[in-house]
């Protein structure tokens, strides 16, 4: 069977929104050991915050999608200090509990504030231009290449940085990096700043990809949460892998499944990633 | 070496622990969370409108048995007369109930200002929430309440109402369910009209407008639910009944973020011309990805999305410069009179539904005037009797109560369409194909009722 390029085209894009968001996601697993539901309600606010600073004042896009990941960076360590913080000694479960109650709220305030019905960044809607027979939009190959950039730009902070290299130390041990001297509690300052500016980026990637609407985060986290587990839990590198894998897997399903199965794909990856490779994508070793 | 390995092997063990725990507490917050959502989050959900575009919608069961409540005299004078309204107010079509409340407020003014023998009406109005199991309940309030008539809901609630209404004998008139599921009920036996066209009439004007545009090879493709599936089905169905082939069948899927792959398929599937039905938010959707891929099919859109909003939603001179077709009712004889009416009442023009909601009204208040009784048996009967083509045509309530106390028979003309009911309760009357021009939808096409019933 030879791949339709369209369509693979078409999961890279997916496939980058899915891999940035986990990468954040991970992160703060990693360090904060709860998996916070709301996660995909700040990738919406941040959508919401650029659109409003978009489409409501006017102002040009680059200066929103500044906007939103600013809004979101200091607002994931405002909700910490506000929700987050006084159940840090309690069970992660405890904290499950709590994300979802804040993603109840943050999805029912951006519903009370701009309504439910959705809506489109003020950009021009045109044909896109197409290159050996593949359609690509200027905004999809802005999210692939901001995407890489930001992997990247990662990659580089976990390997090269004190902070990177003080994560991966508290992901791996929290108790034994803090013996070592690694202040934890400015690490989860960073750790939310970080995650915060990254969801909210992901959520903007999606809202120019796709459209805004209230739940746009909450319907994004099924495949959020299958790239991070079939990546590794806790692992940045597994977790964009995993991201490509099920974007690309998703959308190129559609030439042999009907479409409307294709998020299905995703899951069933997971399954089998869960089975094979019980660590992750790569392993022990990566992390 | 030994302890190394052995701390190595603990650590593997901890994290293979660790990734159970986050699959199974995944797993119990997103069903958590997935039960909140169903609970309150329908508004962003759904996409906007199928009331229309032929929703046959929900299996919320068949709503029990109801007895016949207490059939509500409604007086010979001096006390109200009840009349429901039962229309989505919230959620995915909580923008029709309004609509239609408005239409029928204008009809109402008229009406209490000329009174229907002797009273005024008074409305008891009940939120379906566009759910099968609210309209059952809000069914139920209205035939306690002893309403002598009721305006009806949308497509994807109406079956489970077929069976309680015809047990409490209360007649129902929809303002809003296209759905072809109500093509074979109606009629003063089942208690049930409606005062908007069925989907087949309107897929026909589709399909009959492309093929006598030379297009003979159709890509349906649908949001995936059972009302745009209705609406598409009778698309697909008269459009390969005249000899045109259907070469994709493509639903969407409800929560998408992208409709790319689904355009690609219709793409590949050599179309050339393509019926796309959903509602406000996957159409939003659907068209920007279909003008990304530039194209050069021309797409009908379905009746829910031919309004103001949607022209806003996408961009006007983008709906201009492609080729996008909707199609809707032709406007009755009296939505002129009525467009102006509604504006005095509420400062702006008539939504969708709007004119349905109108005509509804009217004709409750006509049959309980022809009957000289505001009972559910006596409107039940003459129904059909005030809408008759060889009567006097009237527009208003008040000019129709004039004729029938000068002992004349009346056929009410409506905003919506004529409303010459069939044996079913069906209006039957002419479709129009529309496109953007100036900012606003434009008739390029109109079929006659006998053109599509032919």
């Amino acid at each position: 069977m030879v791949l339709d390029p369209q369509l693979v085209w078409n999961g890279l894009v997916v496939g980058s929104i899915i891999s940035v968001s986990a990468l954040g996601l991970t992160l703060i697993f990693g360090i904060l050991n709860f998996i916070n539901i709301a996660y995909g309600d700040y990738m919406a606010a941040g959508a919401y915050v650029a659109w409003a600073v978009n489409a409501q004042a006017g102002l040009p896009i680059g200066v929103a999608i500044v906007a939103g990941i600013l809004v979101m960076s200091v607002g994931s360590v405002v909700l910490d200090k506000l929700v987050f913080q006084h159940f840090r000694t309690r069970s992660p479960i405890t904290l499950l509990i709590v994300s979802i109650g804040v993603a109840f709220f943050i999805r029912n305030l951006l519903r009370a504030i701009w309504g439910p019905s959705g809506h489109f960044y003020d950009l021009p809607m045109e044909a896109s231009p197409s290159f050996a027979g593949v359609r690509f939009s200027v905004e999809q190959v802005a999210i692939i290449v901001v995407s890489l950039l930001l992997l990247l730009g990662v990659y580089v902070m976990l390997r090269r940085t004190r902070i990177g290299i003080a994560m991966r130390a508290a992901s791996d041990d929290r108790m034994l990096s803090r013996i070592r001297g690694v202040d934890t509690e400015k690490l989860v300052l960073y750790v939310w700043l970080i995650g915060g500016a990254i969801a909210g980026l992901s959520g903007i990637m999606l809202g120019l990809d796709a459209q805004i609407r209230p739940n746009m985060g909450f319907t994004a986290l099924i495949a959020i949460f299958a790239a991070v587990i079939l990546g590794g839990i806790g692992d940045p590198k597994g977790a964009v892998a995993g991201g490509y894998f099920i974007g690309v897997a998703q959308e190129v399903s559609v030439a042999v499944i009907p479409s409307e199965y294709k998020f299905g794909v995703g899951l069933v990856a997971l399954i089998i990633g869960l089975l094979t490779r019980p660590d992750g994508l790569f392993g022990e070793a990566t992390r | 070496m030994e302890i190394s390995h052995g701390n190595y092997n603990r650590r593997m063990s901890d994290k293979r622990v660790r990734r159970r725990r986050f699959v199974k507490a995944a797993g119990t917050a997103g069903i958590v969370g997935l039960a909140g959502c169903s609970g309150g989050g329908g508004g962003d959900g759904g996409d906007g409108g199928d009331g229309g575009d032929g929703s046959d919608g929900g299996d919320g069961g068949d709503g029990g048995d109801m007895d016949n409540g207490d059939g509500g005299d409604g007086g010979d004078g001096g006390d109200s007369i009840l009349v429901g309204t039962l229309a989505p107010f919230s959620q995915g079509l909580g923008w029709v109930g309004p609509n239609a409340a408005r239409g029928r407020d204008v009809a109402l003014a008229d009406i209490n200002d000329a009174g229907v023998l002797g009273s005024e009406i008074e409305i008891n109005e009940q939120d379906t929430e566009t759910t099968p199991q609210a309209a059952v309940s809000g069914f139920q309030t209205l035939n306690n309440a002893g309403v002598v008539a009721t305006l009806g809901p949308s497509s994807t609630v109406i079956p489970n109402l077929f069976q309680p209404v015809k047990n409490a004998e209360l007649p129902m008139i929809s303002i809003s369910a296209g759905t072809t599921q109500l093509d074979s009920v109606g009629g003063p036996d089942d208690y049930l009209w409606r005062t908007v066209p069925s989907d087949a009439i309107a897929g026909r004007a589709q399909g009959q407008y492309a093929l006598d545009n030379d297009f003979t090879q159709m890509a349906v493709t649908y949001k995936d639910d059972k009302g745009s599936q209705s609406f598409s089905a009778a698309v697909a169905d008269y459009f390969t009944s005249q000899g045109g082939e259907q070469v994709a069948d493509v639903p969407l899927a409800i929560n998408s973020d992208s409709y790319r792959s689904e355009i690609q398929q219709i793409a590949d599937s050599g179309a050339d011309v393509i019926s796309m039905t959903a509602g406000t938010e996957v159409s939003a959707l659907f068209m920007r990805n279909y003008i990304e891929a530039g194209l050069d099919i021309p797409v009908f859109i379905g009746n829910d999305v031919v309004t103001a909003d949607f022209i806003e939603r996408v961009g006007a001179d983008v709906m201009a410069e492609n080729p996008i077709f909707g199609q809707a009712p032709a406007p009755g004889p009296a939505y002129n009179q009525f467009e102006q009416a509604h504006r005095d009442m509420h400062d702006q023009a008539p939504g969708t539904f709007g004119a349905a909601g109108y005509d509804a009204m009217n004709i409750i208040a006509l049959a309980a005037q022809r009957a000289g009784e505001a009972s559910r048996q006596a409107i039940t009967d003459n129904i059909n009797p005030v809408a008759r083509p060889d009567g006097t045509e009237v527009s208003t309530f008040s000019e129709g109560k004039a004729e029938l106390e000068a002992g004349n028979e009346i056929n009410y003309q409506g905003a919506s369409n004529p409303q010459d009911f069939n044996e079913n309760g069906d209006p039957v009357g002419p479709f129009s194909v529309l496109e953007v021009s100036d900012g606003s939808w434009t008739e390029v096409s109109t079929f006659s009722a006998e053109d599509l019933t032919s």
